[in-house]
């Protein structure tokens, strides 16, 4: 019983880690592809001026990826123009760049310089603590040139310069600089980094890349070529491939000779390669499937918008009330990349489907093949109205005065008159043209004008599929202003998945409202500017007037005279003030000071610039006061 | 009957005040009653013609409000007949504390008057 139990939980691990494999697989479609307006749009860059020695290099190799036309002649003349002015035979930089024209420019194109002072220049470049991008230039010169390069030597100065720089660009240029060397046995190390810088790179949802699209198209570039090179599939799945092409679609609208080289380089290379291909399904024709437009065509392509070799199939169709129907039929290939499916068979109901495609190809291509694409479809249907009637219905008897039906697109000829005593009533219902079934739309409306005035009312379906609005003259009148007169009166329906939208004028009505006409609001124009608004400071606050407070300043004075005068009735004894000493006098002036200091103090002074001249005074007029009034004391214990 | 009583309580008030009282305090009880004045009269000010500004107001009716105290204070403690309460305090020493209050209530008082 025991071993059951342990051998049934294995068996259940084993299947759930099986589970999750599938469910992590999730290989999808390019985001987006190079169209062929975009790729125009990148040559057409190319041909732009050519500013210097490396702009020329992008130039060439850029033009030479996209196919030279014959246009071009002039274009190249100038390429080789510029790498035979610019060329240094000491300058490995420009080495390269001169001799990588040649190579994309073909037998056309011969810069002149001393093959052999440069092969010296390059072969004592190479060595160690030399730079990834001083080795990179070197060796492909070497190569470009057909010249010899040692593999086992050029190896470890490569490895510590990458070890050194730690960047993905550095990597990059050590994948193509492996592309290149000769001893395909020692570059094992190398091919396993691929997986580890593939592991490194930043990643959303959608896309995978580096620290810039320069490295990204460089490592890209780099790993296909290495593996291409030493004829081993590089560890990079089908997922990360596509997730890589997103980043570099991304930069399709590229407005620089760099940034458009670079883009290209990296889509050519994951169009061309041998290991894996990623592939894009998008909806071709973006029209609402309908009786007059039955078919549902995508198209399946590479990074380029170009044709690949493969089946689409639909597997799932969703309506839009969440019930899924397998379908599992193959699309139809029409000419170049369009796939079709006649999916209006399917359709029951308008409505947004949404339908699961898949693709498939033969063994041996390197196509990523897309187990499931999900694509959003609108089916829409023309809209028909039926059955329009109107009524005025009296409403203390209960009976229609008037009732007519109109037939669209007609309309009624005799003026409809309505007073406060009646109600209007407006009927119509909706019909799907093509299959007569009833249908309810999102907006169904009757609309009152005259002029540029609108009054909407909501038409409600009252349970028979009929619409209905009832308009009570007495109570709506506050609606229109109750200004009387004539309307016109129109039925309005539509819904997203209606074709054609209704607006149809029915008939004209003349009502006539209980109380008196308000005026509409002058509609101002919300575009206009607003009226300006003039700022109010806060206004002053009253003063009394100058002779008030000039006069109480002089009575506020008075009680002082008073004061003096009652002193000198008392007899205050100001002739001591001399005989009590020198300590008696410092004190009056040292007191007299710290009053003239607050004097400033209000004028101009802070607090602390008062503080510090106070505590100076006040020390003063402290120990003269101390020697005063002991002297005061002595004076009068004497006595 | 009454206000005859009233004005010879006051007139009596006086003359016993004149007699009694030492000139020292009869200084400062003059003024005692300059301040009172002062303040009365920046009353009556601020009532005529409002509270703005009103720390101005404030800082010149706190000035006299207490200037006021501070005399009361010196009377007290350099009244003859109070020698009895104030025995650690020489009227000098009052006369110190005066000066020193009224030196801080200035400097409180010329910051707020603004």
């Amino acid at each position: 019983m025991k071993m059951d139990v342990v051998r049934m939980l294995f068996v259940s691990m084993v299947v759930l880690c099986s589970v999750f494999q599938f469910s992590t697989s999730t290989v999808f479609s390019l985001k987006d592809t190079i169209s062929t307006r975009d790729f125009v749009r990148m040559r057409k860059l190319f041909t732009g001026p050519i500013q210097d020695l490396p702009t020329a290099y992008q130039i060439s190799k850029g033009l030479s990826l996209m196919g030279f036309e014959s246009s071009d002649a002039n274009i190249k003349a100038k390429l080789c123009q510029m790498s035979q002015n610019k060329v240094d035979v000491s300058d490995v930089e420009s080495l390269f760049y001169a001799s990588s024209v040649m190579i994309s420019l073909g037998p056309s194109c011969k810069v002149n310089f001393n093959v052999g002072e440069a092969e010296s220049t390059l072969k004592s470049s190479l060595i160690s603590g030399a730079s990834s991008e001083t080795i990179f230039h070197s060796v492909k010169t070497l190569i470009n040139l057909g010249l010899k390069l040692d593999t086992k030597a050029i190896l470890p100065i490569l490895n510590s310069a990458v070890e050194e720089e730690e960047t993905s660009v550095s990597l990059g240029r050590a994948f193509h600089i492996g592309a290149v060397l000769p001893e395909i046995g020692s570059l094992t190390e190398l091919f396993e980094q691929v997986e580890d810088a593939v592991a490194r790179a930043d990643e959303t949802s959608d896309t995978l890349y580096f620290e810039s699209l320069e490295a990204t198209s460089l490592v890209i570039t780099g790993i296909f070529a290495l593996a291409d090179h030493i004829g081993k599939s590089p560890l990079i799945n089908e997922e990360q491939a596509t997730k890589f092409g997103n980043y570099i679609v991304l930069s399709k609208y590229a407005t620089t000779i760099s940034d458009a080289f670079h883009v290209v380089s990296a889509a050519t290379v994951l169009a061309t390669n041998k290991i894996v291909v990623p592939t894009a399904i998008l909806p071709l024709e973006t029209r609402p499937i309908s009786y007059s437009n039955q078919d549902i065509v995508v198209q399946l392509t590479d990074i380029f918008g170009g044709e690949v070799d493969g089946i689409v199939n639909v597997r799932k169709l969703e309506n839009p009330d969440g019930v899924v129907e397998v379908i599992n039929k193959p699309m139809k290939k029409s000419n170049g990349v369009a796939h079709s499916y006649p999916l209006f068979s399917d359709i029951s109901q308008p409505g947004e489907y949404i339908i699961t495609l898949s693709t498939e190809s033969k063994k041996d291509s390197h196509l990523v093949d897309l187990p499931s694409v999900n694509i959003n479809v609108m089916v829409s249907y023309k809209l028909a109205v039926e059955g329009a009637a109107v009524s005025v219905i009296d409403k203390d008897q209960g009976i229609s005065t008037m009732s007519f039906s109109v037939k669209y697109p007609q309309k009624a000829p005799d003026v409809v008159n309505v007073d406060s005593h009646s109600k209007f009533v407006v009927s119509f219902s909706l019909k799907n043209m093509n299959t007569s079934i009833f249908v309810t739309v999102h907006q169904a409306f009757v609309k009152f004008s005259v002029g540029d005035r609108e009054i909407f009312y909501v038409a409600e379906v009252d349970g028979t599929e009929v619409y209905k609005v009832e308009i009570d003259v007495s109570k709506v009148a506050s609606d229109f202003n109750q200004i009387s007169g004539l309307y016109d009166v129109s039925l309005i329906g539509g819904d997203f998945a209606v074709e054609n939208q209704l607006l149809w004028h029915v008939c004209t009505v003349n009502f006539k409202f209980p109380g008196s006409p308000v005026a509409e609001k002058e509609r101002s124009n919300a575009f206009m500017p607003k009226p300006v608004i003039q700022h109010l400071f806060t206004p002053a606050e009253k003063r009394p007037s100058v002779a008030i407070s000039q006069s109480f300043t002089v009575l506020v004075l008075t009680p002082l005279g008073l004061l003096l005068i009652l002193w000198y009735i008392l007899g205050a004894n100001i002739s001591n003030l001399g005989k009590r000493g020198i300590w008696s006098i410092l004190f009056h002036i040292g007191l007299a000071g710290v009053f003239a200091l607050y004097y400033f103090f209000w004028i101009k002074l802070n607090m602390f610039q008062t503080l510090q001249y106070l505590s100076l005074l006040g020390i003063i007029t402290f120990l003269a006061g101390n020697r005063m009034l002991k002297k005061v004391a002595n004076d009068g214990k004497q006595n | 009957m009454s206000s005859e009583n009233v004005l010879d309580i006051i007139a009596h008030f006086f003359q016993q005040y004149k007699a009694n009282t030492p000139q020292k305090l009869k200084l400062v009880d003059a003024y005692l009653a300059y301040v009172m004045l002062t303040g009365i009269i920046l009353f009556v000010y601020c009532l005529l013609v409002g509270t703005f500004p009103f720390n101005s107001f404030l800082s010149a009716f706190i000035s006299c409000v207490g200037c006021f105290v501070l005399g009361v204070c010196l009377r007290i403690q350099t009244n003859p007949s109070n020698r009895t309460q104030f025995q650690t305090i020489s009227p000098e020493r009052a006369f110190a504390d005066f000066i020193f209050a009224h030196v801080v209530l200035h400097l409180v008082v010329v910051n707020f008057i603004g």
